[in-house]
C-alpha cells in the first residue's frame, strides 16, 4: 500500500506500533502534494520544514516509547483561516496579506497535543464566503470543490493528507465533503473551540472536519472537543468516548426529510431514496419525518444574522482596506451595515423557535436523513448549493455526510445525518453504522 | 402591508441608505444584493414568531 492512502487510524496504528515512521510518511504525502497539486490548489502553503522537524522529534519519540497521544505522527492540514503559530494565516484575503499569528487555534493546538503533524495550510474562499479559492475538485477538474473548505475537501480527497480542519457558518465544511467524496462532521455549536479561528458569523461559527472514513473522524473530534475558556461560545458539556462509540453500532432509528429530496436534482433524489431502501433492507427503522413550520423562514434568518454579525466582525479592517475586498465579501458586509437591529434579533428569535419545534423530532429518532447536496459539485468556480446545511448551522445541531454513490456525471454524493445537540456520539455511531451498509467511496484517478 | 408591499418599502429604504452611506454609484452595484437582503427581511418580518419566544444568541443556552 502506497503510504500517502494511509487513514488516520491506520496511519496511527501502524506508528504505535512502530511499522511506520512519521517521517516515511510525512515525506510520502509531500512527495504527493508536489506530484499532484499544481493540478488540484489545495494547498495556499506547505510547511515542509516544520512538518519534517515535527516528524523526526516524533520518530525520535516513537524510538523511545513516547507517544504524545492517539494521532502521534499523524499529518493533518489547516482551511487558512486558522491561526497557526509562526506560519501566515491570510484567508485568502488581500487584506490579511503577510499575518502571520504569534498562537495556534485552539483547534489546532489540541491536534498538535495529540501528537498530529501541521502539514500546511489549505485554500480558502476569501474570509470563507463565497469568493472562490483556485482550488479544482479532484474527481474532475473542471468542477468546483465546494466552499468555503475548498482545500481542505480536496486535500483529503487528493489524498495528500488524511485529515483536514474546515468551518461552516452555512454550508461550508459538510457540502465540500460530499462533493469531494469525504466523510464531513459539522459538530454542535459550541463543540468545538472556535478560538483562532477568523470568525464570519459569531453565532454561527463552528470548526469542522473532514476524513475518509467515520472513525477517522471520532478520533479527531476526540481530540478537539471540549470547553475552552479563551472561546466564549464554548460549551462546558461533557464530551465522550467517540472512538469507544462506534463499537456500538445497531442499526438507527431514521427519520427521512422528504422535504429534502424535492428540492434535489432527479439523480441525487433518485439515488438518496435507493440508499435509503439499502438502509431498511440492511435493519434499519425508517419513517418519513416532516420539518416544523419554522423551518420556513430559517434561511432568510440564517443570511440576516450572518450580513449583520459579518459587517461587525470587518467594521475596523473594512473602513481602512474596503478597496482591498472582493465583490461577495464587500457586498455581504456592506448589506450587513445596513441591516436593521430588530430584524437580526428577529432573527434570532426565530432561531431560538426553530430549535424548539426540532426538539421532538430529534427525540424520535436517532437521526434525520437528507441528501447532503442538492445536486453533485457543479463545474466552474461558484461554490455550490449550501441550503441543506444551512437549517443546521442557523440551529447549531450536529451533522455529517457520508458517501452513497455517484452521479450520473461520475461525481460523489452523500447522504446528510443529523441529531440533536451533543449527541455527536449516537450520530457518528449512526454514520459508521451506514458507512458498513453503503460502502467506503474509492479514489479519484490522478 | 401584504408581503409584497413590504418587500418594495424594503427595496426602496435599502437603496436609499446604501446611497447615503456608500454613495449612489455604489448602490446601484449593490443592486441584485439589496433585492436578496430585501427579501430575507420580508421573510424575516412578516413571519410569526411566538410573543414570548426569547432570541437564541447561539444555537444552545449558555451554560
Amino acid at each position: 500500500m502506497s503510504l500517502h492512502t494511509l487513514d488516520a487510524v491506520d496511519a496511527a496504528r501502524a506508528i504505535r506500533e512502530k511499522v511506520l515512521s512519521p517521517v516515511d510518511l510525512v515525506e510520502a504525502l509531500l512527495e504527493r502534494i508536489e506530484r499532484i497539486d499544481g493540478r488540484i490548489q489545495a494547498w495556499v502553503l506547505v510547511d515542509r520544514d516544520g512538518a519534517r522537524r515535527a516528524a523526526q522529534q516524533a520518530a525520535d519519540e516513537a524510538a523511545r516509547g513516547v507517544f504524545r497521544g492517539p494521532l502521534h505522527g499523524v499529518p493533518f492540514g489547516a482551511k487558512d483561516i486558522f491561526y497557526s503559530a509562526g506560519l501566515r494565516t491570510e484567508a485568502g484575503s488581500k487584506t490579511m496579506a503577510g499575518f502571520v499569528p504569534d498562537y495556534d487555534a485552539t483547534s489546532v493546538a489540541r491536534l498538535k497535543a495529540a501528537g498530529a503533524i501541521l502539514l500546511g495550510k489549505l485554500h480558502t474562499t476569501e474570509f470563507a464566503t463565497s469568493d472562490p479559492a483556485p482550488t479544482r475538485n479532484p474527481w474532475n477538474l473542471a468542477c468546483t470543490p465546494g466552499g468555503s473548505s475548498s482545500g481542505s475537501a480536496a486535500a483529503v480527497a487528493a489524498r495528500m493528507v488524511p485529515l483536514a480542519l474546515g468551518t461552516q457558518t452555512i454550508g461550508s465544511n459538510v457540502r465540500p465533503a460530499a462533493y469531494c467524496g469525504l466523510v464531513g462532521l459539522k459538530p454542535t455549536f459550541g463543540r468545538i473551540s472556535t478560538r483562532g479561528v477568523l470568525p464570519l458569523s459569531y453565532s454561527q461559527d463552528h470548526v469542522g472536519l473532514m476524513a475518509r472514513s467515520v472513525e477517522d473522524i471520532a478520533l479527531g473530534l476526540s481530540v478537539m472537543a471540549g470547553y475552552d475558556p479563551e472561546d466564549a461560545a464554548s460549551s462546558r458539556a461533557p464530551v465522550p468516548d467517540y472512538v469507544a462509540a462506534l463499537t456500538r453500532r445497531r442499526a438507527p432509528r431514521i427519520g427521512v426529510l422528504r422535504e429534502f429530496f424535492e428540492r434535489a436534482a432527479p439523480d441525487v433524489a433518485d439515488l438518496t431514496a435507493q440508499v435509503v431502501e439499502r438502509l431498511e433492507r440492511g435493519g434499519a427503522h425508517v419513517e418519513e419525518a416532516k420539518l416544523p413550520p419554522t423551518f420556513r423562514a430559517v434561511g432568510a434568518a440564517a443570511y440576516i444574522i450572518m450580513r449583520s454579525e459579518t459587517a461587525s466582525v470587518h467594521a475596523e479592517r473594512f473602513a481602512l482596506k474596503a478597496e482591498l475586498y472582493r465583490p461577495a465579501i464587500r457586498s455581504s458586509i456592506e448589506m450587513g451595515m445596513l441591516i436593521p437591529g430588530d430584524l437580526y434579533v428577529r432573527s434570532l428569535r426565530i432561531r431560538r423557535q426553530f430549535c424548539r419545534e426540532m426538539g421532538p423530532l430529534l427525540e424520535r429518532y436517532d437521526v434525520l436523513l437528507t441528501p447532503t447536496t442538492p445536486s453533485a459539485a457543479p463545474e466552474g468556480m461558484a461554490t455550490g448549493d449550501a441550503s441543506f446545511q444551512l437549517p443546521w448551522s442557523i440551529s447549531g445541531l450536529p451533522s455529517i455526510t457520508v458517501p452513497c454513490g455517484s452521479s450520473t456525471s461520475g461525481l460523489p454524493l452523500g447522504i446528510q445525518l443529523v441529531s440533536g445537540p451533543f449527541a455527536e456520539a449516537p450520530l457518528l455511531t449512526a454514520a459508521a453504522w451506514c458507512e458498513d451498509a453503503l460502502g467506503r467511496a474509492s479514489a479519484p484517478s490522478l | 402591508m401584504d408581503r409584497e408591499g413590504q418587500r418594495i418599502e424594503y427595496v426602496a429604504w435599502l437603496r436609499a441608505a446604501a446611497e447615503q452611506r456608500f454613495g449612489a454609484a455604489r448602490a446601484q452595484e449593490l443592486a441584485r444584493a439589496i433585492e436578496d437582503v430585501a427579501r430575507w427581511m420580508t421573510e424575516v418580518a412578516t413571519f410569526p414568531v411566538a410573543s414570548d419566544e426569547q432570541p437564541a444568541f447561539y444555537g444552545e443556552p449558555m451554560p
